[in-house]
C-alpha cells in the first residue's frame, strides 16, 4: 500500500514529488513518457514570471509566490536560473504616458518595477528600435530549462526516497474502500491519496473517479533563433489593451540566450495537435519584429506546445477524499510549481501525520568550471562543443531516463546545432533504444 | 607561431603549408583529428567521392601532431588541455569547419528527421536511419545520399526545403512543392554554416568560410588565404 501516487511527472507532479520526499511517506510517481517533463512542461518557453494578471486569481498568487521561491528551489536543486529580466516597451505615446500607472500597479502588488528611459533602453536592448518611447524594467523575471528543472525535482525525490515508474500509463482509478486501486500498463498499485498531475490528461484522469471537468487544449508556438544576444532580456511591447487570456508571449530568450519568440495562443481540437503552421511562425516574427531594427539570424527550430486550459484558473481542488486534482495548470505554471508544490503539501497534511525525515540528501553538485573541463578532456570526452556536454553527463542522464528526447532536454547537448547528433544517438541509442520498438532504425 | 583551431581538413592543409613556409605550428582539436572527411572515409561512395582531399590530409597527418585542446575564446588565445588551461598571446587560424544547419520542418516533428550531416555520420556507422526516404533541399551531398541510399531503400526527392510534416511516432507523411510524400525518413537540407560556438575572432579559412560539401572550394580558399596572409611575408 502506498501513501500517495502522483500521476504525471511533468514540472508540477515533480515538484510536488520533491516536497513530498522530505517527509515520511511512501510515494510512488507514474509518468506515460520515458522521462519528466517531455509533455507540456518541455514545450512551454522556459519564463519564469514576474506576475500574472488580474491578481486577484490563484494562479496569480502562486505566481508571485513561486517566483520568489525560486533562487531557493534552483540552489537546492542545482538547476540553471537566472533573473534575466523582463522589459516592456512603450512603442507609442499612449502606453509610455501610461508607465507610471504602470509602475504603481505592479509595485501596489509586491512586484517590483522601474521606468527606463529610451537612452538606457537601447543599451540594455541595443537592437531595439530607435523609436521606442521608454520602457518598464522588471528584474523579478527569469528563465530556465524547463525540462532539467523537473528532472532535478525529480531525482532529488528518487535520491529521497520516492518510487518513479516511467513509460506507465493510468488506465483507470477504482474506489476500495477508504483507498483507491490506481490502475497502469504496470500493474496495479493501492493508495490512500491520488494526486492528478495529469497536464492535459487530468480531465481524463479526474473522470475515473468521477469528477467532471474539460481541459481544452491552448496551442503555443514558438519559434527558436540562432543568434544569441540578439536580444539579452524578455522583451514585450506594452499592449494597449491586456488579453484576459494570455499574456501574448513575446521576444524572449531561452535561459541559453538564443532568442525564443512567441508563444501564440491557438485552441485546438486534439490533445496530439502540436503542428507548427508557416502562418504561425510567420504571425509571431510579425508581431514581435517591428520592436526591433532587424530580425535575428536564422530559425533553428520552431516548436509548440499545449496549455491545458481549465477556465480562467487552476483547478487545485479535492473533489473526492483523498484524490487531489492539480489541473488546468496552464501558464504560468512553471514558475508556480514550487508554490503549487507547497500548497498540495498543505492539502496532503490534512491525510497523514506529517514528520519530516532527519536527513534529506542533496544531489550532487555540477559547476563547469574551465579546470573541470580540462580534466574532462583528459579522462571523458567533449561531445556538444556548443553547450560543453561530456560523454559522462549524457551516461549518466541517460542511465536514469531511457529516453533520447529527455536525455538532450536534461543536459541540452546537441540542441544548437547538428554538429554531435549522430554521436548522441550512437552514445545513448547503443544503450538505450535497442529494445525498444523500432529501435532497429536510428531514432532522432 | 602561428596557431589553430580545428584539424579537419582545413586546419590540416594550413599547418603543411605554413610548415612548407618554416613557420612553427600549433593545431588543436577538441576531438579527434580529420573532421567529416574521417567520417567521410568510412563510407565507400564518400571515401570515393572526396579520395584526393582525403589522401592529402592523411598524408599530412603523418608528420604532423595535433594536440587536443578547445580553444575556447581569442584575444588572447585560450585553450583549455588535458594539462590545464593555456593562455596564448597570439594570432589564431579559425579552421573549425561547417555544419549543416537545423532541420526544422512545419508539421509534426516525430523522430526520422535528419540533416544530410548527421544522416552520413550515422550511415558512417553502421546505422540504418529508415527505410523509404525523402530528400528534400538542394545540394551536391544529397545527390551521393541519394546514390548510397537508393541501393537499398526507395528514395524520393524534392526540392524545397521548406516542407510540412505529418506523424507521431515516425515521419509518416511529407508535404513539399504541392505533393505529398510517403516517407517513414526525411533527410532536410537547409544550408551550411560556420561552425563556430565559441564565436572566436580571427581569420576564418577553409570550410569555416565556404560553408559547404565542395571540398577543392574548400582548398582554394585556404590556398588563397595562405598566399595572402603568410606567403607576401
Amino acid at each position: 500500500m502506498k501513501d500517495i501516487v502522483i500521476i504525471g511527472a511533468g514540472v508540477t507532479g515533480g515538484f510536488i514529488a520533491k516536497e513530498l520526499s522530505k517527509f515520511d511517506l511512501d510515494v510512488l510517481v507514474v509518468e506515460k513518457k520515458l522521462a519528466p517533463g517531455l509533455e507540456q512542461t518541455k514545450s512551454c518557453s522556459g519564463i519564469i514570471h514576474p506576475f500574472q494578471l488580474p491578481f486577484k486569481l490563484l494562479r496569480s498568487k502562486l505566481c508571485l509566490e513561486g517566483n520568489r521561491m525560486m533562487d531557493a528551489e534552483a540552489e537546492e536543486l542545482g538547476f540553471e536560473f537566472k533573473r534575466v529580466g523582463l522589459i516592456t516597451v512603450a512603442t507609442n505615446l499612449l502606453t509610455f504616458l501610461a508607465i507610471p500607472f504602470i509602475i504603481l500597479y505592479l509595485r501596489k502588488h509586491g512586484v517590483f518595477a522601474k521606468p527606463i528611459r529610451k537612452k538606457k533602453l537601447l543599451e540594455m536592448e541595443p537592437n531595439l528600435i530607435e523609436k521606442a518611447y521608454g520602457g518598464v524594467f522588471i528584474p523579478s523575471a527569469g528563465v530556465v530549462n524547463p525540462v532539467e528543472m523537473t528532472a532535478k525535482a525529480c531525482l532529488f525525490a528518487k535520491l529521497n526516497g520516492v518510487e518513479f515508474l516511467y513509460g506507465c500509463e493510468v488506465v483507470g482509478i477504482e474506489r476500495k474502500g477508504e483507498h483507491f486501486v490506481v490502475k497502469t500498463n504496470k500493474g496495479e498499485f493501492e493508495t490512500k491519496v491520488v494526486i492528478n498531475c495529469a497536464g492535459i490528461y487530468a480531465d481524463e484522469i479526474a473522470k475515473m473517479v468521477g469528477y467532471e471537468m474539460k481541459i481544452i487544449p491552448g496551442k503555443g508556438t514558438h519559434v527558436v533563433f540562432a543568434e544569441k544576444g540578439f536580444n539579452r532580456h524578455l522583451v514585450v511591447a506594452i499592449p494597449l489593451k491586456p488579453n484576459k487570456r494570455t499574456k501574448g508571449g513575446g521576444a524572449l530568450i531561452g535561459f541559453d540566450g538564443k532568442p525564443l519568440w512567441g508563444p501564440n495562443l491557438i485552441d485546438v481540437e486534439s490533445k496530439e495537435d502540436t503542428s507548427v503552421k508557416k502562418e504561425e511562425i510567420e504571425g509571431i516574427i510579425a508581431k514581435f519584429a517591428p520592436l526591433f531594427k532587424t530580425t535575428p539570424k536564422e530559425i533553428i527550430a520552431v516548436y509548440a506546445g499545449l496549455r491545458s486550459i481549465a477556465g480562467s484558473d487552476f483547478v487545485i481542488n479535492e473533489p473526492v477524499k483523498g484524490f487531489i486534482n492539480v489541473a488546468g495548470i496552464q501558464s504560468p505554471g512553471l514558475t508556480a510549481a514550487p508554490a503549487i508544490a507547497k500548497m498540495v503539501l498543505q492539502m496532503v497534511s490534512k491525510h497523514f501525520d506529517l514528520r519530516r525525515k532527519e536527513k534529506i540528501a542533496r544531489l550532487p553538485k555540477k559547476e563547469k568550471s574551465e579546470e573541470e573541463i580540462c580534466r574532462s578532456l583528459e579522462s571523458d570526452e567533449i561531445v556538444c562543443f556548443c553547450n560543453m556536454v561530456t560523454k559522462r553527463e549524457i551516461l549518466e542522464i541517460a542511465k536514469e531516463f531511457k529516453c533520447l528526447d529527455g536525455v538532450r532536454q536534461i543536459t541540452w547537448a546537441g540542441m544548437d546545432c547538428e554538429k554531435c547528433k549522430a554521436e548522441i544517438v550512437k552514445l545513448i541509442g547503443d544503450k538505450v533504444l535497442k529494445d525498444r520498438e523500432g529501435g532497429e532504425i536510428a531514432w532522432f | 607561431m602561428v596557431l589553430i583551431a580545428g584539424a579537419g581538413y582545413s586546419g590540416i592543409l594550413c599547418a603543411k603549408k605554413l610548415l612548407d613556409l618554416g613557420f612553427s605550428v600549433r593545431i588543436f582539436d577538441y576531438k579527434e583529428q580529420g573532421g567529416e572527411l574521417a567520417v567521410f572515409s568510412k563510407i565507400p561512395e564518400f571515401k570515393e567521392h572526396y579520395e584526393s582531399f582525403i589522401n592529402e590530409m592523411k598524408s599530412t597527418l603523418g608528420y604532423l601532431k595535433v594536440e587536443k585542446g578547445c580553444v575556447v575564446s581569442s584575444n588572447p588565445v585560450k585553450v583549455l588541455t588535458p594539462k590545464g588551461v593555456e593562455i596564448i598571446n597570439d594570432k589564431v587560424i579559425i579552421a573549425t569547419g561547417a555544419v549543416d544547419c537545423n532541420p526544422w520542418v512545419f508539421g509534426k516533428r516525430p523522430p526520422g528527421i535528419f540533416s544530410p550531416e548527421t544522416a552520413i555520420k550515422l550511415i558512417a556507422e553502421g546505422y540504418k536511419i529508415g527505410t523509404k526516404f525523402l530528400l528534400a533541399g538542394q545540394s551536391e551531398v544529397l545527390n551521393l545520399l541519394e546514390v548510397i541510399l537508393s541501393k537499398d531503400f526507395e528514395v524520393e526527392r524534392t526540392r524545397s526545403a521548406e516542407v510540412y510534416v505529418h506523424g507521431d511516432k515516425r515521419v509518416e507523411k511529407v508535404e513539399a512543392e504541392g505533393r505529398e510524400f510517403r516517407c517513414d525518413t526525411l533527410i532536410l537540407f537547409r544550408g551550411r554554416k560556420t561552425f563556430n560556438p565559441k564565436s572566436l575572432i580571427g581569420d576564418l579559412v577553409g570550410n569555416a568560410v565556404v560553408c559547404g560539401y565542395d571540398y577543392s572550394a574548400v582548398r582554394k580558399n585556404v590556398e588563397e588565404f595562405i598566399n595572402l596572409k603568410y606567403r607576401s611575408k
